[in-house]
């Protein structure tokens, strides 16, 4: 007979109940049993969180409906990332979640493009990008399948209220037998003789064992670096921010189907709007501004505001192990990277599913903890180097934050990025990993880094087929964006928030 | 804007030449301006007996390349290859495929493999390639359609043997009538200029000079040892057959949709058919045998006569760096890799789609060619793992030859990968692998190993479920496998 892995959660923020989510399902297969132990009294990060299209495989696999989450949790679309200020103080841009154009005669569009740039006037290569289109017009609806219509060039996500869609998978996840422990913990017990954590031990006296430890504690990563002595690879050489004040404020007129982030003296401040409310908070470091002045700055830049502000403080990087021996953080109890590109729920999720790929038995096993390892590696790093291009690729004089990320040597691997895209306009592709092709050329053009010269074999296509081609996309984008219902509509229409 | 290359010279023999001089000339076919390609080629080294096996990738080549499939085919004198059938690897084990397909299907997110090895555990005694449309269909000397592979269910490709010299001959009268231009001779000296190749002077005192260089010239590198210094891996502490014979038997009737790869005490026999012979490689240490005995006992396992065939000897290794300066070397001169496993001119392959992707925008090339060489070096670990592993993984336990390769302290990338696999199943893909889960799996699998555990995932499905799921998929296959054609039905239609 098989005996079912005992999994102890250890918080129950949004990465707690995702993975209790995500893994309950397992429990009535017999495969473990999930005991999460939270107390209300410690609070929760999330604030109102902008998530990424990944979101909607995530819940797609643990069978949630997209209407009924989106309604319970005051949700919006969204189609991009709007910055406002980065590079330049007077640039803006939207990093879109979607393709730029169609590749022409077998060469990439963003060549075509920067090559008709070299000899003749051409539009910005947002008026090619169908999700860049329809964000701006403040219009939303799905896409659709077949690739033969514009419209299936591009994909969406949510902004939601984290706490509220913690509570909404805390249901769904007791409705599916994961047990809910309220308390706090008091000692981590391992086993003298494997190291391996055997119990946590509640202040109620009450001690809870199991197999198999989920550290979703937060940034306190009560059990990977308090318990296990996991060690930090600190990255705040490169992403110096350090504090982030949050307010909520009253809810936007006309709900844009985009987060908005906008680059200040010591900083930037997201916009996240909500059915009910925005989220707002301005990400900064302290090395540059003090916490006083950067409050000042929030409430000066955030009107209705509905609450007081709200401070966080963290450092980024990462430990350099997530999983040591039966035991894997999961959220920020793995690392802090700020939410500039909307990433922290992503990484708990690809944890969740690295987590399913290298599923644990009742003994270690070093080789898949290694494989873990190495995915996650992979997944981390690649987000750290776009992250840091933000802050480098800039020319703003106004506070030394910017003059210090302009300056400050950057991971050889984002060097090489930069080099190679600003002499050719290569993008690499990969397997594993967030952030493709138009993620990149939106970042580099929107940020004032162009193309030098265009891989040679844009050269195949003639100036006069390139314009034409280029302009029959523009036109169908155009012609599709305006026949869209407006993001208001579509939210009355299809998850009106229940209020 | 004016273009800094415009006169690119390929140097070198046969495939490895002709097929890179093509591929430049099509790739600027509708270039603003004009570019001249030139090949400056060298004697060939082809015997008439020399054939290409190589993988479904090399479909993509074609496409390249504009061929027409049937057409060049019927000139190769080639065959579809839908796998290759490994035989006496293991002892007394079972023969398996080696299938361009995946096998079953993924049930709750969780690789068929998984419950596969829960299923044999509990005594299910089908081997995994059953439940692979490809390989059953290749075994009942069916042709895979595309309809099947559109089902969703099977992914299954071929590969082609091909006849060296027609196949050869075939291209270079493409590339010539494209417009290559065609310099015959022997390499009198190469002129170097600040770490670039400038010009080669011919043996006829011709000289040809041009702004950019490949080399194809084989292992020797006639260009790009000019320009490097201790540049070259050796491998020959891995790979033990020093020696290969090729020849060529009689076609084999009806055609077999696979070619078969059999281990004999010396080393292996490649038996690969063709339209109208069938070729033969035989890969051996002579330290084992000599060529006599070798070629008598391939004869008595095979039962295949071999009309005068060619000895060569082997080795194999890599450059560390393929593209320096003005000149990338590609196929052969960017390494010596084993021919087992139908990886003829997949190197060559892989080394032009990449270079097409970071060709030379302008005088300066140190970016791409990091790039490049950092992509090609793990393309070539990738692809010489999957190699080494058919050696390393043998239970021809007594015989010396299987013993020492065995004994082979193999690279830590396949420890690693084999380590993973023994404990889990789990295949580890890094960005650059050339082989897909399904053909480590089948690699892994059909040499033996059984990983110690399985994912307790599949435990999300019933005995009971499974076991129908079995059926379901077993019956599938079989049914469709009877509707699909002959493949000497689609050979006769589309190559005779």
């Amino acid at each position: 007979m098989h005996h079912p892995l005992t999994i102890i959660i250890v918080g129950g923020g949004t990465a707690g109940w995702m993975t209790a989510a995500a893994l309950s399902q397992l429990i009535e297969k017999n495969i473990c049993t999930i005991t999460l132990v939270e107390s209300a009294e410690i609070g929760t990060v999330g604030v109102g969180e902008a998530t990424l299209p990944q979101m909607k495989d995530f819940n797609d696999f643990i069978g949630i409906n997209e209407a009924d989450m989106m309604q319970s949790t005051n949700a919006t679309f969204k189609l991009g990332i709007q910055f406002v200020g980065w590079g330049k103080q007077s640039s803006s841009y939207i990093h879109p979640f979607g393709k730029f154009g169609e590749s022409i005669a077998g060469v990439d569009f963003h060549q075509v493009w920067s090559r008709l740039n070299l000899v003749a006037k051409v539009k910005n290569i947002e008026a090619y990008s169908y999700a860049i289109q329809a964000s701006y017009q403040n219009r939303f609806e799905f896409p659709v399948n077949d690739k033969n219509y514009i419209n299936s060039t591009y994909s969406y996500a949510y902004h939601f209220d984290a706490s509220l869609y913690a509570q909404y998978l805390r249901k769904f996840s007791e409705e599916r037998d994961v047990r809910r422990v309220e308390g706090k913990i008091h000692s981590v017990k391992r086993s003298n003789a494997t190291g391996l954590i055997e119990s946590i031990e509640l202040e109620s006296g009450l001690s809870i064992k199991g197999d198999f430890f989920v550290d979703c504690s937060g940034f306190r990563s009560l059990l990977l670096r308090e318990a296990l002595g996991a060690e930090f690879e600190d990255w705040s050489h490169w992403l110096p921010c350090d504090r982030a004040a949050a307010l909520p404020s009253k809810r936007i007129e006309k709900i844009p189907p985009y987060t908005r982030s906008t680059a200040k003296e010591a900083g930037w401040q997201w916009r996240i709007p909500l059915q009910h409310r925005t989220g707002n908070g301005y990400v900064f470091s302290s090395d540059f501004i003090s916490e006083d002045k950067a409050v000042e700055s929030l409430l000066n830049d955030v009107p209705d505001a509905l609450a007081v502000p709200r401070l966080l403080k963290f450092k980024a990087g990462r430990y350099r192990q997530s999983w040591i021996k039966n035991c894997v953080a999961i959220g920020l109890s793995s690392g802090f990277l700020e939410p500039l590109e909307s990433t922290s729920i992503y990484l708990i999720q690809v944890a969740i599913f690295n987590l399913l790929k290298c599923f644990p038995n009742k003994q270690v096993e070093n080789e898949l903890i290694a494989e873990y390892g190495r995915l996650m590696d992979l997944e981390y790093e690649r987000i750290r180097d776009f992250l840091i291009l933000h802050y480098h690729l800039n020319e703003r004089d106004d506070n030394d934050l910017w003059r210090y990320c302009r300056s400050m040597k950057i991971p050889d691997s984002l060097k090489e990025k930069i080099a190679i895209y600003k002499s050719r306009g290569y993008i690499d592709q990969y397997r594993y990993g967030l952030f493709s092709l138009p993620s990149w050329i939106a970042v580099f053009n929107g940020q004032g880094l162009t193309q030098n010269l265009v891989d040679p074999f844009a050269f195949n296509i003639s100036d006069d087929t390139a314009i034409e081609r280029l302009n029959e996309i523009e036109k169908r984008i155009s012609e599709r964006v305006k026949s869209m219902p407006t993001h208001d509509e579509f939210l009355a229409d299809y998850c009106p928030a229940k209020l | 804007m004016s273009f800094p290359i415009n006169k690119i010279v390929v140097v070198g023999k046969d495939a490895d030449a002709w097929i890179a001089a093509l591929m430049l000339k099509r790739a600027f076919s509708n270039f603003t301006s004009a570019i001249q390609i030139h090949l400056v080629e060298l004697n060939s080294e082809l015997i008439k007996h020399d054939f290409f096996s190589v993988l479904p990738g090399h479909q993509l080549l074609h496409k390249v390349l504009g061929a027409n499939e049937s057409g060049l085919l019927a000139a190769a004198k080639g065959l579809y290859s839908f796998g290759q059938r490994f035989s006496n690897w293991s002892g007394s084990a079972s023969a398996f495929i080696h299938g361009y397909d995946k096998f079953g299907a993924d049930l709750k997110g969780v690789d068929f493999l998984h419950y596969w090895l829960k299923a044999s555990e509990s005594g299910l005694n089908v081997p995994l390639e059953d439940f692979s449309l490809g390989v059953v269909a290749a075994k009942a000397n069916r042709f895979v359609t595309a309809s099947d592979i559109s089902s969703n269910f099977s992914e299954a490709s071929y590969g082609y043997n091909l006849s060296a010299t027609p196949y050869v001959q075939t291209i270079a009268k493409v590339a010539l009538k494209l417009g290559v231009i065609h310099h015959r001779g022997t390499i009198a000296s190469v002129e170097v200029d600040e770490k670039k190749i400038k010009c080669i002077r011919l043996a006829n005192d011709d000289v040809v000079d041009g702004d950019f260089f490949i080399d194809a010239s084989g292992s020797d590198g006639i260009l790009i040892k000019h320009l490097e210094e201790k540049n070259y891996d050796d491998w020959s502490n891995w790979f033990g057959c020093n020696h290969q014979l090729i020849g060529s038997a009689k076609p084999l009737s009806p055609r077999p949709a696979f070619s078969q790869i059999s281990a004999f005490a010396p080393g292996w026999i490649g038996i690969f058919p063709l339209l109208d012979r069938t070729a033969v490689s035989i890969s051996y240490n002579s330290s084992i045998a000599n060529h006599e005995e070798v070629l008598d006992q391939a004869t008595a396992i095979s039962g295949l006569r071999l009309e005068s065939p060619t000895l060569t000897e082997i080795s194999y290794g890599a450059r560390k760096q393929q593209w320096i300066g003005n000149c990338v070397a590609v196929g052969d001169a960017a390494a010596r890799m084993d021919s087992i496993d139908a990886q003829h001119l997949h190197l060559l392959h892989v080394g032009l789609s990449l270079l097409r992707a970071l060709f030379p925008n302008n005088n300066n090339y140190l970016v791409e060619a990091k790039i490049y060489n950092e992509k090609m070096n793990n393309y070539i670990i990738g692809m010489r793992d999957y190699q080494l592993a058919h050696y390393y993984l043998n239970r021809r336990f007594g015989d010396p030859f299987w013993d020492m390769c065995r004994k082979v302290n193999i690279p830590e990338s396949l420890q690693r990968r084999l380590e993973l696999f023994k404990k889990r199943g789990l295949v580890a893909l890094t960005e650059e692998d050339v082989f897909q889960v399904a053909d480590w799996q089948s690699l892994f699998i059909g040499h033996g190993l059984r990983p110690a555990h399985y994912s307790p995932l599949v435990n999300q499905i019933p005995d009971h479920e499974l076991i129908t799921r079995f059926q379901q998929i077993l019956s599938y296959i079989s049914k469709e496998v009877n509707c699909l054609p002959m493949f000497e039905t689609q050979v006769e239609i589309n190559l005779l």
